[in-house]
């Protein structure tokens, strides 16, 4: 045993000084790295397993939090249940709307192009357009939604859009949608620009029959890595959904049913300060969204097989 | 002629006439029922019985014609004896106290004219709702004349109203309600002094959008050749010791022709039970007594109960706050205990007594045991007394088993003192599904609670497990070379995720096999069958009683093979190169994904509560969206076709099920008429031959 970790250690040392160069040349980002990503996630992973107020020295507990978190802790079910009907419904659906709306603009000429880009780009990068939404939704009957169901004699009095749990996660849903033709939207277009033309000539050559054939087999394969990077994107952005949620229903929402792991989070970390609980659910949410990249990185390599 | 036979079943009837003397004959039979979960009306003991009738010689004020209205309060019994403008006023006992039929108004006579409801307030102060004269008047409790309260005029009110009261009503703070004909406004408010103050409780208007699409665009001559929408009037009030208002409305279907109305006017009556409170439900267009009840009256009770009297078919319903119903009697007849024509209700303590205008009579009606056990329970629970609510439920169980409320009840009190999982059984008796959510959850956080590190460990195992056995079948699969060759039996697997090679290979490259793909429709309706049986509680809404495998299949293969059918026959006509056998493979391997989801689906519906089962239905509509993405495909290889062309087949394909589907049922139903006559015919035949 000691003999083999002796062996191990000398010729990691060895591989060390026999690539001493490259080490150095790739330090500066590997410590910048390590500093403000690494470190932080394993400290959050540690504290996880402690009770920590920010005020005395953190406790060690265990597995208490977690058991806590998924047994004793109704409202982090409901944010589980939010959180996931959230992704599995607005993440694929909002992917593909990025797909279908950069492979539409592609066609087009490069000026009207551009126009379009940045209009369908504008709601993602506009921030607070959370007002929009709220006059839409408004819960009295000058909200544009009441109005014109009222005036069309569909409803009575006016729904209150914001405050009925039966609405809430639909019209988040809704939101969320239309802000998402944001990052990914963009890396499609780029990625659709460089696919190789020549490529499509090839593949006429060797069978290809029509425009579907032609995406499977040649646009997806060659975009693969726009793909992956707009894959990632999605699921982060449909896993932390927080910010819309609290700015159009408010946080708390009522009963809970806009709640997400992330308010949550928020409610724990910047609320109570119970930073070892916290972190337990910061560490659930990460654990998810791995597996869930994990997931979609091993579907999209079967893109185009 | 008398034969041997015929001679000993005569002696063993009347043996057993002999034998058999009905015990019950004083005792009338049980004619009380109750709505199950599913509608059906379960019988039931009856919770009233008719004690006594009072007819108006009995009282010895002559007969009464039709009389109107009846109101009972502590003060004592008024009846309002419309058709011989008077007022009658019983005293608790029901003998009588005193008949008012003129009185002094500033030193001159005075009379009623068909005066149509009257009202006492805590005093014994008498308001009469003075319908022919236009006017409300208030008496004092011995029949001394105090003020007239006149037809109200103010801006309010329509020019072309014509003012007729006929029911009243006051509140603790001396506001009259009235109720007059034609006022589709709502329910007429006076302040203390007599003044108009305003309409409360206004009817909605109920229309579609289409008819309003329809005014929308039409010119204003158009507008006023249509017909008018206008509110429904109210034809009762009672309030209860809170100061709600319960109100009826004349209107036939409606969800809510009961009314409860906060003092700012809003209608807030629970409707939490298996019905809305709207008398007898399911009722037929058709037949002797045709429509929904009609609510002639409603009377507030103890516990937040109310019961509403319908004079459709005469039958007293009874509801508790939430809107459950707890019983129903009376009817339509002559005996005792039924009416002709009901046309108000009161309480007096837990004694009903309903007025019956035909007949001029009151009919008094009692609790039996099994009326008071319910009005035990619901009151004890209203006062928060859960235990000896639970206690009453239970005795009422034993009456009627079928009372699906009281296994509600019971489970309440159940949930309260911490024991879930009887709770939950109790829910699922009495079909709540909100409520065994609710147990369920609480029940599924102990279980987790005690065996977290078992189930932790459990999963942990599971997911080593099923990436041992990944990795396991890769190396295997890496060893044995590049390509891989499908087979036939992993054809299907592979055509659920490759659609277009899958269907290719199954066309041109003989990988598929029409045994398979019936298969497959074979573990489809096994795997329906179990679904509809199996799955949990709480999304779970078929009745397990009648569930029917053999009928389950018509609900999978049927659609199968009528889809099959129509689209060969349809793509023979629109050149698609498929043949018979290749539709039925197609879409025999398009039913793969139910196949895969609906066990595991059906697995998760039994450890869900009510609020995760949007998962349970993402799950059916990502089986559904596959199926149909899996069914395009299918169709386009099969039939080569462009993918418009494949849209449009598949449309029109459900078209030609629609008429594949018309053409059978005419031909059953031409082959029945032949039977029929047929039949007749042979009968005619033997008779005339005899």
């Amino acid at each position: 045993m000691n003999v083999i970790r002796l062996k191990n250690w000398r010729y990691v040392m060895r591989e060390l000084l026999k690539n001493k160069h490259a080490l150095v040349l790739m330090a500066p980002y590997f410590i910048l790295f390590a500093v403000f990503t690494i470190i932080p996630v394993g400290m959050s992973l540690v504290l996880s397993f402690t009770q920590y107020n920010l005020l005395e020295m953190p406790r060690w507990v265990g597995w208490d939090n977690y058991a806590h978190l998924f047994v004793a802790d109704d409202v982090f079910l409901i944010a589980l249940k939010n959180t996931f009907l959230f992704a599995v419904i607005t993440g694929p659906i909002s992917y593909i709307a990025c797909f279908i709306f950069a492979w539409l603009i592609n066609e087009l000429p490069p000026k009207i192009r551009a126009v379009l880009t940045l209009i369908l780009y504008a709601p993602s990068i506009a921030g607070n357009t959370y007002l929009i939404w709220q006059t839409l939704f408004s819960s009295d009957s000058y909200g544009y939604m009441n109005s014109f169901l009222m005036k069309w004699g569909v409803i009575m009095e006016p729904i209150q859009w914001l405050q009925d749990p039966r609405y809430m996660l639909p019209i988040l849903m809704m939101v969320q949608l239309w802000l998402s033709l944001g990052t990914s939207f963009l890396a499609f277009i780029a990625g659709l620009q460089n696919v190789d033309r020549t490529l499509y000539e090839a593949g006429a050559i060797d069978g290809i029959r029509n425009r579907w054939q032609e995406l499977w087999f040649i646009t997806l394969p060659s975009m693969r890595p726009q793909l992956m990077f707009g894959a990632v994107i999605q699921i982060t952005s449909a896993f932390a959904v927080a910010e819309i949620s609290i700015y159009m229903i408010g946080f708390p929402s009522v009963d809970y049913a806009a709640h997400t792991i992330v308010t949550h989070l928020v409610d724990y970390g910047t609320i109570r300060f119970q930073m070892g609980y916290a972190s337990a659910i910061a560490t659930v949410l990460f654990a998810i969204m791995m597996g869930t990249n994990m997931i979609t990185q091993k579907l999209l390599r079967k893109v185009g097989d | 002629m008398l034969t041997k036979k015929t001679i000993i079943i005569w002696a063993l009837v009347l043996l057993m006439a002999s034998i058999y003397v009905p015990t019950a004959s004083a005792e009338a039979e049980d004619e009380g029922y109750n709505y199950s979960y599913w509608g059906e009306a379960a019988p039931a003991p009856d919770a009233y019985r008719a004690e006594r009738v009072i007819y108006g010689d009995d009282l010895g004020v002559g007969k009464m014609a039709a009389p109107q209205d009846l109101y009972i309060s502590d003060t004592g019994v008024y009846v309002a004896d419309t058709g011989n403008n008077r007022i009658i006023v019983l005293n608790n006992e029901l003998t009588t106290e005193l008949v008012i039929s003129e009185f002094d108004n500033a030193g001159a006579k005075d009379a009623f004219n068909k005066p149509e409801g009257v009202y006492a307030d805590g005093e014994g102060h008498l308001y009469v709702a003075d319908t022919g004269n236009k006017r409300v008047v208030e008496l004092a409790a011995d029949g001394t004349f105090i003020r007239v309260i006149a037809e109200p005029h103010s801006t309010l009110i329509r020019g072309s109203f014509q003012y007729a009261p006929i029911k009243v009503a006051v509140d603790k703070a001396q506001r009259l309600y009235v109720i007059s004909r034609g006022a589709y406004e709502g329910v007429m408010e006076f302040d203390s002094g007599g003044e108009f103050s305003g309409f409360v409780g206004t009817n909605r208007v109920k229309f579609n959008p289409l008819d309003l699409f329809w005014k929308r665009i039409s010119t204003k001559k158009q507008r006023e050749q249509m017909e008018q929408f206008i509110p429904l009037e109210f034809n009762n009030i009672a309030i209860d010791d809170d100061g709600f208002m319960y109100t009826t409305t004349v209107e036939e279907n409606a969800d809510r022709p009961i009314k409860k109305l906060n003092p700012s006017g809003v209608d807030i009556l629970r409707s939490e039970g298996y019905f809305p409170p709207k008398g007898d439900i399911g009722t037929v267009a058709t037949g002797s007594i045709p429509g929904s009840s009609i609510f002639a009256d409603v009377t507030q009770d103890v516990g937040g109960m109310y019961s509403a009297l319908d004079s459709k078919r005469g039958r007293i319903f009874t509801y508790d706050k939430d809107g459950n119903l707890l019983y129903m009697f009376g009817g339509l007849g002559a005996e005792q205990g039924k009416f002709r024509s009901p046309a108000a209700i009161g309480m007096m303590g837990e004694k009903a007594i309903v007025l019956d205008k035909d007949t001029g009579r009151l009919t008094v009606f009692a609790p039996t045991r099994y009326g008071s056990l319910i009005r035990d329970a619901v009151v004890s629970l209203d006062n928060g007394k859960s235990e000896e609510s639970s206690e009453a439920w239970s005795n009422v169980l034993k009456l009627n088993s079928n009372f699906e409320v009281a296994y509600i009840g019971i489970g309440k009190s159940l949930l309260k003192q911490g024991e879930n999982k009887e709770a939950m059984t109790y829910f699922k008796l009495g079909n709540n599904r909100t409520k065994y959510s609710e147990a369920f959850k609480r029940y599924r956080k102990q279980v987790v609670m005690d065996h977290f590190g078992m189930i932790l460990l459990s999963i942990a195992g599971a997911v080593a497990l099923v990436v041992g056995v990944f990795k396991f079948v890769r190396r295997r699969a890496a060893g044995s070379g590049y390509y891989e060759e499908i087979g036939v039996l992993k054809n299907p697997f592979y055509t659920m995720v490759h659609p277009f090679n899958g269907f290719w290979e199954m066309k041109f490259e003989k990988k598929g096999r029409v045994k398979i793909a019936l298969g497959i429709l074979l573990l489809l309706a096994l795997f329906t069958i179990i679904k509809r049986q199996y799955s949990g509680f709480v999304v779970n809404f078929n009745n397990p009683s009648a569930l029917n495998s053999i009928n389950e299949l018509k609900y999978v293969i049927l659609p199968f093979l009528l889809w099959c059918v129509a689209n060969w026959s349809l793509t023979t006509l629109m050149d698609g190169e498929g043949k018979f056998k290749e539709i039925v493979m197609a879409t025999g391997y398009s039913l793969l994904p139910f196949v895969i989801i609906y066990l595991p689906q059906t697995l998760y519906s039994n450890v869900i509560t009510g609020d995760e089962s949007s998962f349970y239905h993402l799950l059916d509509t990502i089986a559904i969206l596959w199926f149909i993405g899996l069914l395009f495909v299918g169709t386009m290889t099969v039939h080569q076709y462009s993918a418009g062309k494949t849209i449009v087949t598949m449309l029109l394909t459900l078209i030609v099920i629609g008429i594949l589907l018309f053409l059978g049922v005419l031909f059953f139903s031409m082959l029945q008429q032949m039977i029929s006559f047929v039949a007749s015919i042979y009968h005619e035949l033997s008779f005339r031959v005899h």
